[in-house]
């Protein structure tokens, strides 16, 4: 057996796998197309802050029916659950940036007008291993916003499924290149219905030991939304990825690497991540997109 | 012996930058400081006494935190395992609020003054501000290492009265921290000529290296907790070459390790290999630095 070299170890660089993210050809992938919707607003996140929950409401049910393909939101909402579903809503409570409660409240509003019972509609981050709801839940909605994570990369709608395993640290090697991996577990495969990925004020580099400075998160009154993880989050990833170069003024890139994209993509089956194979629906505002 | 890497990263060039601001920290030590209360164990008491009830337009919020390697997840959301890679022990937290923003002060007792320098190498942008052994200031962030502390001052918003108060606050804890430590041998033994200084990382994780350096699936370096890491740049030119050295407790594992890496260096039970380059040149001059015929078995 003829040993490794220093070059077969590194063959998936940084600058490599990054670039798989923004559109580069790499080999591997296979050719299926995804489909994920963008929409902004360019006054949703007010200059003080304060969020506009009527108009997030409006945003998601506006992108969700483009992403199914109907004319109003209900119809949408229905296709993705049904009245006998117990539905999760995944949700990330991340002290710094968190999902907005609006934008929970209105998962579960339009949860429930497709027909679940409330009782069977929960939200929960960090305890869903020991919630019981979570246990016996059928239908997952997956919200969380982009921001830049130390271990990953990038915290994505692939990465918020971590807290459904025992020992997150499990999956930390090779900054987190396995978290598709978890997207098989029982409890989550075939039962993500709703993938959303909040970029109303996402943060594009991270420092100190909280990993957060407001200097580094700007507002851009977006979110992205599809059924599958990796290619919302590779939409996700090219734009912090151009924020990161055009706030530092040269190439930077997402330290360390957040190939778990396009592993989700090559290796799981979690959609593509690859932009050639994304086919993005943007809707709203559309000034300084950045993708 | 004259290209090894000296001792401190500090900056000499700043030594008037240190005196001042050690000056103004005992400045402000004698006018404001008092000591707070704290638990008899606590190994903070003489740091949270050193430090002052007031900085410029901040003042100390009432309580003092106090985290172990199990409560540090409930305030460093999602980072925490970076401070125990580097057996983190306990951290004193005390927060300034002023009129729009707060600092954070965070410091962090390690195991070692290694494990403190390795903590401190894993962000090294910046500045250096001729704090402690060695420091870093950017986006109103002041990081520094002292003997087996590691000290984090935060400020949420920044300005220059922000900024100020960062450094004061990091020179009454550089002032008061009166522990220094020795680098790691296999920093300290890093060739000195074209090294990257601001590139340093010492680690004993995988984890950590994989924050660093794309090294694929598993563990292909042996790395753990006895194994004292360094990765480090050489910089000649536009040619770069990166080395990875690692000390491994005996000769059987870095011969393993060094006998699966294409053109890896053995020396004793070190073992060293340059993980990227563009100037082939450089990455073997590198290596021969660290290998002097003369010393240890060479393979």
């Amino acid at each position: 057996m003829s040993r490794p070299t220093r070059r077969d170890l590194f063959k998936t660089g940084a600058g490599a796998a990054v670039a798989g993210l923004i559109g580069a050809k790499t080999s591997g992938a296979g050719e299926a197309r995804s489909r994920a919707v963008m929409i902004r607003s360019a006054n949703v996140v007010a200059e003080d802050g304060l969020l506009d929950g009527p108009q997030l409401h409006q945003m998601m049910n506006q992108a969700v029916a483009k992403l199914l393909g109907e004319d109003d939101a209900a119809s949408a909402w229905k296709k993705l659950v049904k009245p006998t579903d117990v539905v999760g809503v995944k949700t990330n409570v991340w002290s710094n940036i968190r999902t907005p409660p609006e934008l929970e409240e209105a998962i579960r509003e339009e949860v429930v007008k497709a027909g679940v019972a409330p009782a069977d509609v929960g939200v929960d981050d960090r305890g869903v291993r020991g919630n019981e709801l979570f246990k016996r839940a059928t239908a997952i909605v997956n919200v969380r916003p982009m921001r830049t994570h130390h271990w990953s990369g990038l915290g994505t709608c692939l990465k918020n499924m971590i807290m459904f395993v025992p020992r997150p640290a499990d999956y930390h090697g090779d900054t987190c290149a396995t978290l598709g991996a978890i997207w098989k577990l029982p409890e989550l495969e075939g039962k993500v219905r709703l993938n959303i990925l909040v970029m109303l004020t996402p943060q594009f580099h991270g420092v100190g030991p909280h990993s957060f400075s407001r200097r580094f998160v700007w507002t851009y009154g977006g979110l992205i939304v599809g059924t599958e993880p990796a290619p919302v989050d590779a939409v996700g990833a090219a734009i912090i990825q151009a924020k990161r170069d055009e706030y530092f003024g040269e190439p930077t890139p997402i330290a360390p690497s957040p190939h778990h994209i396009q592993l989700a993509d090559e290796r799981y089956g979690l959609g593509a991540a690859k932009l050639d194979r994304i086919d993005l629906i943007r809707l709203g505002w559309q000034d300084d997109a950045l993708i | 012996m004259e290209n090894r890497l000296e001792v401190s990263l500090v900056n000499l060039g700043q030594g008037l930058q240190v005196l001042c601001a050690v000056g103004l920290a005992a400045g402000l030590v004698a006018m404001t400081c008092c000591r707070r209360e704290t638990p008899a164990a606590d190994p903070f008491v003489d740091l949270a006494s050193a430090l002052p009830t007031s900085i410029l337009a901040w003042d100390a919020q009432a309580g003092d935190q106090i985290y172990d390697d199990e409560t540090i997840f409930s305030y460093i959301d999602g980072h925490a395992e970076v401070y125990l890679a580097y057996n983190m022990k306990s951290c004193l937290s005390r927060r300034y609020e002023g009129p729009d923003s707060a600092l954070v002060v965070d410091v962090f007792e390690m195991a070692s003054p290694e494990d403190a320098f390795g903590v401190f190498t894993h962000d090294l942008d910046g500045e250096e501000m001729g704090l402690g052994q060695g420091s870093r200031l950017r986006y109103g962030w002041l990081s520094m290492w002292k003997g087996r502390h590691f000290v984090s001052i935060y400020s949420e918003v920044e300005s220059e009265e922000s900024a100020a108060a960062v450094l004061q606050l990091g020179a009454v804890l550089d002032a008061a921290i009166v522990e220094q430590g020795e680098l790691p041998a296999v920093v300290r033994e890093l060739p000195g000529q074209d090294l990257d200084r601001g590139s340093i990382r010492f680690l004993h994780s995988p984890q950590i290296l994989g924050a660093h350096l794309v090294v694929g699936q598993g563990n292909p370096f042996d790395i753990d907790s006895e194994t004292p890491t360094v990765l480090a740049t050489y910089r000649r030119g536009e040619g770069i070459a990166r080395v990875l050295v690692v000390d491994y407790p005996d000769e059987a594992r870095a011969r393993a390790v060094a006998e699966t890496l294409d053109g890896a260096l053995r020396i004793g039970n070190r073992m060293a290999v340059a993980v990227e380059f563009t100037d082939q040149q450089l990455a073997d001059e590198v290596l021969a630095a660290m290998a002097p015929p003369t010393e240890g078995e060479i393979s």
